[in-house]
């Protein structure tokens, strides 16, 4: 197509009472203005959340007008205003994954201003002509599987993942958070129903989506059935047959993935690399920062300091000798793609970040995050073969470096209480070294309750169970938290952090303040701070 | 020669296979680990499905093996090694001394009453305590005491007089002060001053050193000591002997006394000469009233003088008589005249007004002289001595700087001298040594040194000081006191004949403490040097000992001492409490106030009272365990306790062999969801077994651990660490379903009100009539069944346990007043040992593998050796009993085949 030919697709959401008068009276007034909008009436410009104009570029939009009442004038007294926070980390989100903001705008328009109407149109095609059409490529919709093949299918998962071996003893679900919640769940029943035949309704059922995956009942069950693989490979049928469930944020974070995986823009992650931080672009040792500054992005109005995570790795690392190579062609390592169904997804980024090690001549990758690493070392690993590189976990690694006296620390002191996640717990069986990296920066470590294998997690997994038994589990977590006196509850994934802090700073039915307000850090966080 | 068959493992299995040898007429060996026989079943309170009382059908089987002519049962047994083949193995077994005779034992128990020791019952699983010596149960086969020695305990081992330190605390403990008295007594005469003064290498040596802190010993001797006699128990013990034999001491300190004291009691006329005009020696002369009050020693030293002793002061050997005038009128001598003369710093200056030495100092303030001294003084030395005057002369108000040639890590004196003279304000000058004491109208005025480094180590080990050059400085001072050494004072001695060392001491063979003199024996700082109090009491003890076999016409070539005992570790004991080691802290002695101190003569260190000696005693962990006390053997009337009994090792020659070990029960302590160890009314089956037996630890009454009540709802789980690969037991361990059923219909048999519900995998009850036992359960007994694996929490105010399993596709939790977990059974430990030791292989579970286990169950991969019971793999009684057979069968045919039997 070349460029005069081209008549962009531009998407409008107005609000009912300002905007789309506005669009009205323009119309009515028989208002000149290009053709290329499809408008759809909100109730109101706040309405309009960041994953709708990601949702509309991922359908075919080039560009994306929101258009509400003036400040002050909004129907709901302070909608328009939310719009506009909105829109900034919307903006900031197309930025950080390449689209780029100008591929949206936001204007106040009121019912009597077709005028204004007609001239925001006018100029946001001339716009959207500039840029060209957007490159995300479309999504297709997903092709229908046939009952046969999703039987063999379901067979072979029975098989791969031990599901076959099931006694039918119930201790899974003796032990399922999520099934001490939901009366309605139970892990023994989805197993038992799977191998008596039942694949349709349970590929169809809300039942795979309910568990968060934490592998409380793997770890548990006397046949080591692989309980979180059955699930997720039920998913992965699940979403050939579209019956899957709507994620946190209305899926943003899962268009910002796919945007990753079949898109291919030059990203700007690296928002948090300071210039004290020294990194390379080839080196030893690469550090694989994960998703933090889109989540920075999305979360940047509460108080969680997710950009001092990769910062705290590097200073850590710098301190220790090391400059990383730090990558802004880094790719989401699909986990939460992997865990919720899209399997090509997972495939092409981590295509793309196989590809980007390998160029940086790295030995050993290092991830702060968890779900990253567990994605790198047992997903890829499975479909690629095993790498050239070494992987570890931040805390493994500075518990070496402490070994080797490369790291000095301030006298430390207080207590400390250390959240096991589940995938760097469970997944991938680290319990001693975050704990012998804290007890090297001087601090004292007390456990909760139930601690290492038997730890309850933050509720939600690859951001699609964010429900009322999540904030039960994230409730009772802080509160054995709490009970431990510990002047710090440290985690060592991203998404704990979040979860357990979004309880916590929440209003909470029943559950006084004081039970669960304890201080939440990052791991790395709290031993950069110790650095001398 | 007789061929015969061993049988290896006591339990019903090997019992079986013994048994049914002999009456085949064949000779069998039936080794047992345990002082017992009888196995895991010996434990059992009944057996399915007939609910026979287990012990009742068994016990009657254990002594036909015992009583059996052909059986020989080796108890306290274990196989070393093994040679040979079929038809002629050659087998070493280690017969573990058990420290009790079997033939003169009866079982009578007046042992057990007597000693100190309290150790966890194994056979009632930890729920109860047994004494070191003691029987596994009532129904024990052989009835035969053993004693639970695996070595001596550190601090005991550490003693230089070898006093069982381990065995005073234990009877501290016990609240049997007496006894503890007289068993340190037995080496150490002055209890309540040995625990004063003693620098207690025992503690250093303690195990609880790395856990916390040692216990307090040599504390707890000096309250012993005391309380005792406060109590008005410390009677002179009745002499039975009467020698006419006569003995000199020569010299009323510590070795002295020591000899003297075991002398007299063995009934020989002792009498002591004395020089000075008080006993105790250095005790009296040197150690200061703030360490030990002069009432202390004078009542402990009456009690020795006690026992017949006669005691001669002020007359020194040399000057009011000679050696040999004391030769002519006794059979034997014994010098232990101490060192008491200061050696002299060999400075310019020494001869100034002002100068006292140690030693002398000491003496006069011991005699309560006057002794004049300067607002500064200078005590030179590192030593005891040197302490003792350092903190005296600050008691009379100087200012006090010692001044040692090394640092303070080579100080030879008490580590709590050190610190009691850092506390109380006495001040260091460390690397220095005086060159020469200035004087100013032939009084003091300053002391000049020079600094010195370490070098290389010199004989004593300790780095030799090496002046610096040009580095003199002077610390002015008006009293100097050298405390440097003392040596024993020969010339007052003045006997030509006696051979002298080139330190200036008496010389003495080590062995025996005789000299070249005959009939001249010498000990204690006399020969040493000087060294310590205890160090002299383990001299006295020696002399006597030779002196008595002398004087009984023995030879006296000194007896090879042996201390091969194996020294009880730290490790040792973990492994024995199954876990760590809880921490509790050392009862610290009341201190006399700070400014007291500085100020009066008053004792520093108060004794313990009873509650806190009861306190620190406890904390001992009983090394040993036996504590070696030595209270059993009187307590035994037909003298059948032995403390010199060894380890043995007997070679036999058996033609086949059986192996029935049994099995192991699985802790589940690990496996957390199941709240073992941290809820208190969780159970494992077999404690359960042990509580509803009437003879077991409760008495057969069912209680809860968290308030003593009986449980109303009981639960059971099945399958607890069996069928299951990820604990590594894939395999059902056979039993379990039938014993918890078992034990659900004993609970309503105990109390009308017990509901008990079984949550289980799958019920295996197959055939033995198991099926119509689960249906009786459920009609008769109210048992209830859930088809749910489960796990446990607590409700954390009631101590309930509360079960979580799954009913109708949903998570549920009920509460219970107590569960009981059906755990499974493993291998025993040491059967990869054994294994490998026999040549046999494994299962992948961990079984002896049997090879062809369908058409010939029973005989191992190796010619000659066969299997029985669950060591092969689950087995209930009767088929453990039914493989027992079968195995004797089998080695029968290897007796008939190589033409033996
Ligand atoms: C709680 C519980 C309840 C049960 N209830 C019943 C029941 O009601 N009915 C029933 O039929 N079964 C019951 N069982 C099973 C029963 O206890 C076993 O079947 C039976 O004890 C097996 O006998 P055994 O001789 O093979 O082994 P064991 O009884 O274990 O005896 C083995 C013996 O060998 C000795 N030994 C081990 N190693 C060595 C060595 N290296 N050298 C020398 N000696 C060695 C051991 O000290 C032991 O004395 C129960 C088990 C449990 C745990
Ligand atoms: S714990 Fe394992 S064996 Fe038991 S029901 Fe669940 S999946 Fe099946
Ligand atoms: S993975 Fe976690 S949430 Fe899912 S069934 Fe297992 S225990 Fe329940
Ligand atoms: S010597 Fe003492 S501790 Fe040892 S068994 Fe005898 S009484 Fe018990
Ligand atoms: S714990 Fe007891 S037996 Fe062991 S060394 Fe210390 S005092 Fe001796
Ligand atoms: S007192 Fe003697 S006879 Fe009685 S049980 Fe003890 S050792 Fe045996
Ligand atoms: S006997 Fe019953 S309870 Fe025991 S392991 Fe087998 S099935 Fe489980």
């Amino acid at each position: 197509m070349s460029e005069d030919e081209f008549e962009p697709n531009i998407v409008a959401f107005c609000c009912n009472w300002c905007s789309y008068a506005g669009a009205d009276l323009a119309g009515v007034s028989r208002m000149q203005y290009p053709p290329n909008a499809r408008i759809i009436r909100v109730m109101c410009s706040g309405r309009v959340e960041p994953y709708f104009v990601l949702r509309a570029l991922e359908l075919g939009a080039d560009g994306v007008l929101i258009a509400g009442c003036h400040i002050g004038d909004c129907h709901y007294i302070s909608g328009n205003v939310e719009a506009e926070k909105r829109m900034k980390t919307t903006q900031e989100l197309l930025d950080i994954v390449g689209i780029g903001r100008d591929r949206m705008r936001l204007e106040w328009i009121s019912a009597s201003e077709g005028q204004k109407f007609a001239a925001t149109m006018k100029e946001f095609t001339e716009q959207i002509k500039k840029l060209g059409p957007n490159p995300m490529p479309k999504q297709t919709k997903a092709g229908k599987t046939d009952p046969a093949s999703l039987k063999r299918k379901t067979d072979q998962l029975i098989e791969d993942t031990g599901a076959f071996d099931c006694v039918e003893c119930g201790k899974c679900t003796t032990v399922c958070p999520v099934a001490k919640y939901d009366t309605e769940f139970a892990p023994r029943t989805i197993v038992l129903k799977a191998t008596e035949g039942q694949v349709d309704s349970i590929v169809k059922s809300k039942d795979i989506w309910t568990c968060i995956t934490c592998e409380q009942c793997n770890s548990m069950c006397p046949y080591k059935v692989d309980y979180s693989g059955f699930i997720r490979g039920l998913r992965t049928e699940a979403a050939t047959l579209d019956a899957t469930p709507t994620c946190s944020q209305g899926g943003l974070m899962q268009g910002m993935m796919r945007a990753q995986a079949y898109g291919d823009f030059e990203q700007k992650r690296l928002g948090w690399l300071t210039p004290e931080l020294k990194v390379a672009d080839s080196g030893d040792v690469f550090y694989f920062t994960g998703c933090v500054s889109y989540f920075d992005a999305i979360f940047g109005d509460r108080d969680l300091n997710l950009s001092g995570i990769p910062q705290a790795v590097v200073k850590i690392l710098n301190s220790a000798g090391i400059t990383p190579v730090v990558s802004n062609n880094e790719v989401c390592c699909g986990h939460d793609l992997n865990w919720t169904g899209d399997e090509d997804g997972v495939k092409r980024l981590m295509k793309k970040n196989v590809e980007l090690i390998k160029a940086s001549g790295a030995k050993k990758v290092v991830f702060s995050c968890p779900e990253c690493m567990r994605t790198f070392d047992m997903d890829y690993q499975d479909l690629m073969g095993d790498f050239d590189f070494e992987m570890a976990h931040i805390s493994e690694f500075v518990d070496d470096l402490i070994q080797d006296g490369k790291l000095k620390f301030k006298k430390g002191s207080g207590t400390l209480t250390f959240q096991d996640s589940c995938r760097l717990g469970r997944h991938l069986g680290i319990y001693d070294s975050p704990r012998s990296a804290l007890k090297g920066i001087g601090t004292e470590i007390v456990e909760m309750e139930n601690t290492k294998d038997k730890a309850t997690c933050c509720g939600v997994s690859s951001w699609a169970t964010c429900d009322d038994v999540a904030r039960k589990l994230q409730v009772e977590r802080l509160k054995e938290a709490k009970k431990t006196g510990a002047d710090c509850l440290v985690t060592g994934c991203y998404k704990c952090l979040i979860h357990l802090a979004c309880a916590r700073d929440n209003k909470l039915e029943g559950v006084p303040k004081e039970q669960v307000d304890i201080k939440i850090k990052d791991l790395s966080v709290a031993i950069a701070e110790a650095l001398e | 020669m007789k061929k015969s068959v061993m049988v290896i493992g006591g339990g019903i299995a090997g019992i079986q296979t013994a048994l049914d040898l002999a009456e085949k007429g064949i000779d069998v060996d039936l080794v047992e680990k345990l002082p017992s026989i009888g196995g895991r079943m010996a434990q059992l309170d009944k057996t399915f499905p007939t609910n026979d009382c287990s012990i009742c059908i068994l016990a009657p089987k254990m002594a036909d093996c015992y009583a059996h002519p052909n059986i020989n049962v080796r108890t306290y047994s274990e196989i070393k090694d093994i040679s040979g083949t079929a038809g002629d193995f050659k087998v070493d077994v280690l017969k573990k001394a058990r420290f009790v005779d079997e033939e003169k034992c009866n079982g009578c128990g007046d042992c057990f009453k007597v000693c100190p020791v309290s150790l966890p019952n194994e056979f009632d699983m930890d729920m109860r305590e047994r004494p070191a010596i003691y029987m596994p149960f009532l129904q024990a086969v052989p009835r035969t005491a053993t004693i639970d020695r695996a070595g001596v305990a550190p601090c005991s081992s550490k003693c230089p007089a070898g006093l069982s330190a381990q065995g005073y605390v234990a009877l501290i403990r016990a609240e049997k002060f007496k006894e503890a008295l007289d068993l340190i007594r037995r080496t150490v005469p002055l209890a309540s001053v040995c625990g004063r003064i003693c620098h207690h290498p025992c503690e250093e040596g303690c195990n609880r050193t790395d856990i916390d802190d040692p216990v307090a010993i040599a504390g707890l001797k000096a309250f012993v000591g005391d309380y005792v006699r406060q109590q008005g128990e410390d009677v002179p013990t009745p002499i039975e002997e009467d020698r006419k034999e006569k003995v000199a001491v020569v010299g009323a300190g510590p070795a002295g006394l020591a000899a003297a004291y075991r002398l007299a009691l063995k009934g020989f006329k002792v009498k002591i000469l004395e020089a000075t005009s008080k006993p105790g020696g250095m005790l009296w002369w040197g150690i200061p009233d703030y360490r030990l009050p002069k009432d202390v020693l004078t009542a402990e030293v009456d009690h020795l003088l006690a026992h017949g002793i006669e005691i001669e002061y002020g007359k020194t050997v040399g000057k009011d008589l000679t050696l040999e005038d004391l030769k002519k009128d006794h059979d034997a001598v014994f010098l232990a005249i101490g060192a008491h003369k200061s050696l002299t710093l060999g400075v310019p200056g020494e001869d100034l007004e002002g100068v006292v030495h140690g030693v002398d100092f000491l003496h006069k303030i011991a005699d309560k002289e006057t002794v004049k001294i300067g607002k500064k003084v200078a005590v030179i030395g590192g030593g005891n001595a040197a302490m003792d005057a350092a903190r005296t002369a600050l008691r009379m108000g100087s200012d006090v700087t010692v001044i040692y040639r090394r640092t303070k890590d080579e100080m030879p004196a008490i580590g709590a001298e050190i610190k009691g003279a850092e506390e109380e304000g006495v001040k260091f000058e460390f690397l220095a040594s005086p060159v020469k004491i200035q004087g100013k109208d032939g009084k003091i005025s300053a002391i000049e040194c020079i600094r010195m480094k370490l070098g290389e180590p010199d004989q004593s080990g300790r780095p030799r000081p090496v002046p610096v050059d040009g580095s003199e400085f002077t610390v002015e001072v008006d009293t100097v006191i050298p405390a440097v050494s003392q040596a024993p004072d020969l010339d007052t001695l003045g006997s030509k004949n006696l051979a002298v060392t080139k330190w200036k001491t008496l010389e003495a063979d080590p062995g025996n403490l005789s000299t070249n003199v005959p009939g001249v024996f010498a000990g204690g700082d006399a020969v040493s040097g000087p060294a310590s109090a205890v160090e002299a009491f383990a001299a006295g003890n020696k002399a006597a000992r030779y002196i008595e076999k002398l004087l009984n016409g023995e030879s006296i070539e000194p007896e090879p001492e042996e201390k091969d005992e194996h020294v009880i570790t730290l490790e040792d004991i973990k492994a024995r409490m199954k876990g760590e080691i809880t921490k509790s802290e050392r009862v610290l002695r009341q201190h006399l106030p700070d400014d007291k101190r500085r100020t009066s003569f008053e004792e520093v260190e108060k004794v313990f009272t009873k509650e806190e000696a009861l306190k620190e005693a406890a904390r001992c962990v009983s090394c040993g365990p036996c504590s070696q006390c030595e209270a059993c053997a009187p307590a035994c009337g037909p003298n059948a306790i032995d403390y010199t009994m060894k380890d043995q090792i007997v070679t036999l020659n058996p033609a086949a062999i059986v192996v029935a070990t049994g099995f192991d029960m699985w802790d589940p302590t690990a496996a957390s969801e199941y709240g073992y160890k941290k809820y208190p009314n969780v159970y494992t089956a077999m404690e359960y077994e042990r509580m509803i037996n009437a003879a077991g630890p409760t008495g057969g009454h069912i209680v809860r651990r968290s308030d003593g009540e009986h449980p109303k709802k009981l639960a059971f789980i099945q399958c607890v660490g069996s069928r299951n690969p990820q604990v590594g037991h894939p395999y059902c361990c056979s039993v379990c379903c039938m014993h918890a059923t078992k034990e659900a219909m004993l609970a309503r048999e105990h109390y009308e009100d017990i509901n008990s519900t079984i949550f289980y995998k799958d019920m295996r009850a197959c055939a033995k009539g198991f099926n119509e036992y689960v249906e009786r359960a459920k009609s008769d007994y109210g048992v209830s069944y859930i088809n749910s694996d489960a796990t446990v929490q607590e409700n954390a105010e009631t101590h309930n346990p509360v079960v979580v399993f799954d009913v109708g596709g949903k998570q549920q939790s009920e509460e219970f007043d107590a569960v009981v977990l059906a755990t499974t059974l493993v291998p025993r430990k040491d059967t990869v040992e054994l294994a490998k030791k026999l040549g046999l292989k494994l299962t992948e579970f961990g079984f002896f593998e049997s090879p062809d286990s369908i058409l010939d169950f029973g005989k191992s991969g190796v010619p000659g050796i066969y299997l029985a019971g669950y060591c092969a793999g689950p087995a209930d009684i009767p088929e453990s009993v039914a493989q027992g057979s079968s195995a004797a069968a089998k080695a029968a045919e290897v007796l008939a085949n190589s033409g033996g039997g």
